[in-house]
């Protein structure tokens, strides 16, 4: 009888016990482990930002021309892998992809030809100043080499050392040394159309040679200034320059390309309106180019490239 | 004993509570949506593109340690300075790191455009470099005001 009055209040501690016991190891354990949560860093690893290829959505944008481009029939499938397409050259002529007409506005001007792809550029070197640096910025073209800057030309070319290259700043003409390029883009001249254009050609011959110099055995292209679109250019600019000067400036060009034994490239007419002026909503500015027409520049330039032999 | 079983139950809760409540101080940004949402908001008055690897590296440098994470857009035209950079950083260390380094790209641009286009001067002289916990916010944009805004709304 006794032992039955002592059995509940025995029973309720044996109970009572581990129920406490078991509360206090959930407390500690969740303190241990809001603890240890705190402590610990998110594991580290960089990553890369998404790879929006812009130059592939502008491309099947609204542009109604780079749409056009992409269409060629003759086109390969151009695409922002990284993966280099085999060098073929098609042994027919291309069609003129972007509607535009093909009779060069400057006369002296490359016509078209075979259609090369992308690894054409592998190769290739870009010089020029700012609307050059652009170029960088699209994976499409990702495997040439600019040499570029904004700040550069005709006058500073040979001298300034504005070139990143690898760990270097260098001059154009260093780094193209540097490079072995076989095909030499130039872009210069518009920031120089308010100048004496006598002067500037001479300027452009002598930058020539000095490519011939530093790339022998190369095929140079003089590619056209751009034109502008008027509007805008006078009022965030100046108000004296005017396609009519430029288009001046790029005949001298096209004349002085045939006496250096090099192309001149009218790059210009894909961006030439009925006005001969360029399209507003072409560039934010009325001298640069906006992302859509860089895809449209090298859409031209690969159906107007000489093949390396 | 009951007592104490309410008592160890109330710790629990309230251990509990505290893990959650110091969690919520670190707070995580997701840089690409963030970015994303900078570029749609702000009236720039320039294509932005993002920014690669390759010319990031370019602009940035970015080999220093403590660089957990970034993403960054830029004039796609060159026509003006606009950039957006974000990096998400392990200490203070990289910070300074990445402060140096955004710095130097302000200064690189100003000698880029010092004589060609002064008028990008103004632009690059309001550059905004801001650090919060561990990210950092780099911005030269029309509208850094927004910008800035947007930064700090995001890391309340």
């Amino acid at each position: 009888m006794p032992n039955l009055e002592f059995r509940p209040k025995r029973r309720r501690k044996r109970r009572g016990a581990p129920i406490l016991v078991g509360v206090l190891c959930a407390a500690v354990f969740s303190a241990a482990a809001a603890g240890i949560w705190q402590l610990n860093s998110t594991p580290v690893q960089a990553l890369k930002p998404l790879e929006l290829d812009p130059s592939v959505v502008a491309a099947f944008s609204s542009s109604p021309q780079a749409v056009a481009v992409q269409a060629a029939p003759s086109s390969e499938p151009e695409s922002s892998s990284q993966e280099p397409f085999p060098e073929e050259v098609s042994s027919e002529p291309a069609q003129s992809a972007s509607g535009q007409s093909e009779s060069a506005q400057t006369p002296g001007a490359l016509e078209e030809q075979p259609r090369v792809t992308s690894a054409y550029f592998d190769d290739a070197v870009f010089i020029g100043d700012s609307i050059t640096t652009g170029i960088k910025l699209y994976d499409v073209m990702s495997n040439t080499t600019v040499l570029a800057s904004t700040g550069i030309g005709l006058e500073n070319i040979l001298s300034k050392p504005a070139i990143k290259y690898g760990e270097e700043t260098l001059t154009a003409m260093q780094a193209l040394a540097k490079t072995g390029a076989k095909k030499v883009y130039i872009m210069l001249g518009a920031n120089s159309i308010l100048g004496d254009h006598d002067t500037m050609v001479g300027l452009y011959g002598n930058l020539i040679d000095e490519v011939r110099r530093n790339a022998p055995d190369s095929v140079i292209y003089v590619q056209s200034v751009l034109p502008i679109n008027e509007e805008i250019f006078h009022v965030k600019y100046n108000p004296n320059t005017d396609n009519s000067d430029i288009m001046d400036f790029n005949k001298k060009l096209a004349a002085l390309a045939a006496e250096k034994q090099a192309y001149y490239l009218d790059v210009g007419s894909v961006f030439r309106d009925e006005t001969g002026g360029m399209p507003a909503d072409y560039t934010p500015d009325g001298m640069h180019i906006n992302s859509a027409q860089y895809i449209m520049w090298f859409d031209y330039l690969k159906t107007h490239a000489i093949a390396a032999e | 004993m009951k007592k104490l079983a309410v008592f160890a139950l109330c710790t629990l809760m309230i251990l509990s509570l505290a893990a959650c409540g110091s969690k919520s101080e670190a707070k995580e940004l997701d840089l690409d949506a963030f970015a994303k949402q900078v570029i749609d908001a702000v009236e720039y008055d320039d294509d932005m593109v993002q920014l690669n690897e390759q010319i990031a590296s370019e602009y940035y440098g970015l080999s220093f340690d403590g660089l957990e994470q970034w993403v960054a857009y830029g004039s796609g035209t060159a026509a003006t300075t606009n950039e957006l950079m974000l990096m998400r950083l392990k200490d203070d260390a990289a910070v300074s790191a990445a402060k140096e380094a955004v710095q130097k790209r302000i200064d690189d641009q100003t000698s880029n455009y010092e004589g060609y286009r002064p008028d990008e001067l103004f632009r690059l002289e309001n550059a905004v470099i801001e650090v919060r916990g561990s990210y950092l916010l780099f911005s030269i944009s029309p509208d850094n005001d927004t910008v800035t805004k947007l930064f700090e709304d995001a890391l309340k």
